[in-house]
């Protein structure tokens, strides 16, 4: 059956600056928000617009990401005509290829694309927290009679040489279009969200894949190569939440933007952000709890004192650890009298007694990528009892009693 | 375990929670703050590798098969075997009956179809984690026709019938609450059989329009088959009325009950909503209770459940109560020792006030 709209979601990027948070999974697969993943927003999303067909490109680290995808179920997904695809890249009788770039990526996936025969792709990535109904850009890319279609967010200016950046005319038809420019001329970013013609995209992926100086990237050649040829490139503007959760401190601040009610409306009962659920008790709250401006979730045991932080499931607190401003991941022990502050503690970390996080000034495990006072402890890292590690450190094995 | 199928007799007839069961049969009313009582027995089966599941019921059942649906979540959905919900085979209900000699008749053509040996028989409203598989084992090594799970008890209690063993465990009597006999053993409602056995029991409990399960099906045939005893040392509380519900549910604030039941690597497996963590907001004081996903609390909670979807807000104070999904407790209200079943509404400053003995039952979408 033709379908008029499928969706391509761009998973395969490591997402090197969230340092050891993607050392084993690749950054859609990164957790959020007590119980979400970041792949769960576009999966969400497509499966809300009514896209009941969606592949997942994956490269980097891709086992996590695979399993927890699985049949599509808890997106709705597991479809007998459609569903949610892994596509990882593959060999062919001649040769074969990791993905080169994002739009190689397609490129390599084209024959996928066309077992559906789709009106429209749209492209997504795998790496943003946003709810959006891509039913309604979908609506403005037909009645503009668009080419192509990028949707647009405006971003502060100081903060614009990060993105791609747009200017579009009265009639939202877009003029010019860099890829981080060093002197950006607007404000105007693009969010990667992209929807085209898939004949016209087809023949432009083909074009760009011969080509041989081309990045093979979407914003780099791609959508510049259309404006050139005078395409209908329009832009749609998009006004809600929207977060690139490339770094350390943007995924704790984002984290912390749930809290501050200042993040995607979870609460939407027209729009529930669908995840797999782990499936545990509800969580218990003992007697020397101290709880407030707080995520917890199912299977945690909590009995110190919590402020303004985000638990994840399976969590334990003790009595008399005192946690602020952290994101503490599923599984994660903080033992008894264990201090902790503007931290990360990811997977099954164990915070032995009387340790600290994040409180004083140490410089032992520094890292570029920690910073704006986070800190970071990787997946499965015992810190024992009183030890204490420095802010913006990042430690990724076991601290034994007496180093510092 | 392939050689075992599942048979859940989800009907009222050893329950009284009034208000509770007034739009839904007992097993499908919410417990510990994400489940139903159908949960226990359902994960029970299927952490014990059975993966053919019978779920008779007679009425009330629309919540039941809401909460069911394909058996998904239990990782029941399966093209062989899988969950079977069988209806009720006829729709006049014969009161003088006990249910689930109706229930077992209305399953005889689910236990003629399945080709496996062994049937674990299980009523629907015992709070516990318990895998069915060493029992069936060691029915198979005992050669016994039927096993009968029991629970040693402190005392005899009014409601329940208790099992007489040799020192083989062999079963020689079922002993009543008026019986003088002195015999502790509580049989708390799951039992292996011998898929023949019991198909041949219960064609002459149609035949001869027998009433009652603990003596017809067990009792009256302890001389002809050889039925006998097995004992759950762990938790295991069975819900029969408001107060052993209010019960059950003040001893999940109980660490070592709690770890029984929910920290095994056997897990208790329910349907997702998919709901947003717990928000806790600045004026939050939280302590000895169990709260479930998607609530937002802001006021003082303490020793109590709070189930899925729950909002606390200012100044409220919940103690000692049972709080299911999606009630509202608005702000400055009180309650101590109270149910609320889904949905409730309690107003601004409104106060309730039970007494753990004796809880205030409010029924479902109740303003107050």
């Amino acid at each position: 059956m033709r379908k008029e709209l499928i969706a391509m979601i761009l998973a395969g990027g490591q997402g090197s600056r969230l340092g050891v948070l993607t050392r084993d999974v690749a950054k859609p697969a990164v957790q959020f928000g007590g119980k979400y993943r970041i792949i769960d927003f576009p999966l969400t999303n497509c499966a809300l617009s009514g896209i009941d067909t969606v592949g997942v490109l994956t490269q980097y680290k891709p086992l996590e990401l695979n399993t927890y995808i699985g049949s599509g179920q808890p997106w709705d997904l597991d479809r007998g005509d459609g569903g949610v695809f892994t596509l990882p890249p593959y060999m062919t009788e001649h040769n074969g290829q990791w993905y080169k770039g994002t739009a190689n990526a397609i490129y390599q996936n084209m024959e996928f694309i066309d077992k559906f025969n789709p009106t429209y792709v749209l492209i997504l990535s795998g790496d943003h927290i946003y709810t959006m109904d891509y039913s309604k850009m979908l609506e403005h890319h037909k009645q503009k009679q668009a080419d192509a279609t990028i949707a647009m967010i405006p971003v502060a200016m100081e903060e614009a040489h990060r993105f791609g950046i747009l200017e579009t005319d009265s009639n939202d038809r877009v003029v010019s279009f860099e890829e981080k420019p060093v002197e950006p001329r607007s404000n105007t970013a693009s969010m990667g969200i992209y929807i085209f013609n898939w004949d016209l995209l087809k023949a432009e992926l083909i074009a760009d894949e011969n080509d041989l100086l081309s990045d093979n990237d979407f914003g780099k050649n791609i959508i510049p190569k259309m404006l050139q040829q005078r395409k209908a490139v329009f832009g749609y503007r998009f006004d809600g939440y929207w977060k690139d959760v490339g770094t350390v401190e943007s995924l704790w601040q984002s984290n912390m933007d749930l809290l501050d009610n200042d993040s995607v409306d979870l609460y939407n009962e027209d729009w529930p952000v669908m995840y797999k659920s782990p499936s545990a008790a509800p969580h218990f709250l003992d007697k020397h709890c101290k709880l407030t401006n707080s995520f917890v979730t199912e299977g945690c045991y909590i009995d110190g004192t919590v402020n303004h932080s985000v638990i994840f499931d399976s969590v334990t607190i003790e009595e008399g650890a005192e946690v602020t401003d952290c994101i503490i991941m599923r599984g994660a022990r903080i033992c008894k009298g264990a201090k902790l502050s503007h931290a990360i503690i990811a997977n099954d970390c164990v915070i032995g007694e009387y340790a600290t996080v994040g409180l004083v000034d140490d410089s032992t495990y520094s890292s570029k990528y920690c910073t704006g006072g986070i800190t970071l402890i990787g997946a499965g890292v015992k810190i024992d009892a009183r030890c204490h590690i420095g802010k913006e450190n990042m430690v990724i094995e076991d601290v034994k009693g007496g180093q510092r | 375990m392939l050689d075992t199928i599942g048979l859940i007799m989800a009907c009222d007839n050893q329950t009284e929670l009034g208000e509770l069961t007034k739009v839904r049969t007992a097993c499908a009313v919410p417990f510990a703050g994400r489940y139903r009582l159908v949960d226990f027995v359902l994960s029970a089966m299927v952490n014990s590798e059975i993966d053919t599941v019978g779920l008779a019921t007679d009425h009330k059942f629309q919540s039941l098969l809401n909460h069911l649906g394909n058996g998904k979540p239990w990782d029941l959905a399966r093209k062989r075997g899988g969950l079977l919900i069988i209806p009720p085979y006829s729709p006049e209900v014969d009161l003088s009956r006990d249910a689930r000699i109706s229930l077992l008749i209305s399953a005889l053509g689910y236990l003629r179809r399945c080709k496996q040996n062994y049937v674990v028989v299980a009523d629907s409203n015992n709070v516990c984690n318990i895998r069915f598989d060493d029992i069936v084992q060691q029915h198979i090594a005992r050669g016994a026709d039927i096993t009968v799970v029991y629970q040693s008890e402190k005392e005899k209690t009014e409601r329940d019938s208790y099992l007489d063993c040799d020192e083989n465990e062999k079963v020689v009597d079922v002993v009543y609450k008026n019986d003088r006999k002195k015999c502790t053993n509580r049989i708390v409602g799951y039992y292996v059989f011998n898929k023949q056995v019991l198909i041949d029991i219960v064609e002459q409990c149609r035949l001869h329009d027998k009433k009652s399960f603990i003596k017809d099906v067990i009792e009256s045939n302890i001389k002809r088959y050889k039925i006998y005893g097995w004992c759950f040392d762990g938790y295991l509380r069975t819900v029969y009325d408001i107060d052993s519900l209010y019960q059950a549910s003040m001893d999940l604030l109980d660490n070592n009950c709690r770890k029984q039941l929910f920290l095994s690597e056997y897990r208790i497996l329910t349907k997702s909503k998919d709901r947003v963590p717990t928000r806790y907001l600045a004026n939050a004081e939280v302590k000895c209770s169990l709260v479930a996903d998607g609530c937002v609390i802001d006021g003082v909670v303490e020793n109590s459940i709070i189930s899925r979807g729950v909002s606390v807000e200012k100044g409220a104070v919940v103690k000692n109560s049972i709080i299911m999904p999606d009630c509202t407790i608005s702000a400055n209200a009180t309650l101590s020792a109270v149910i609320l079943d889904k949905n409730c509404n309690i107003r601004q400053g409104k106060t309730l006030v039970g007494q753990p003995d004796f809880p205030i039952v409010v029924g479902k979408h109740r303003t107050i």
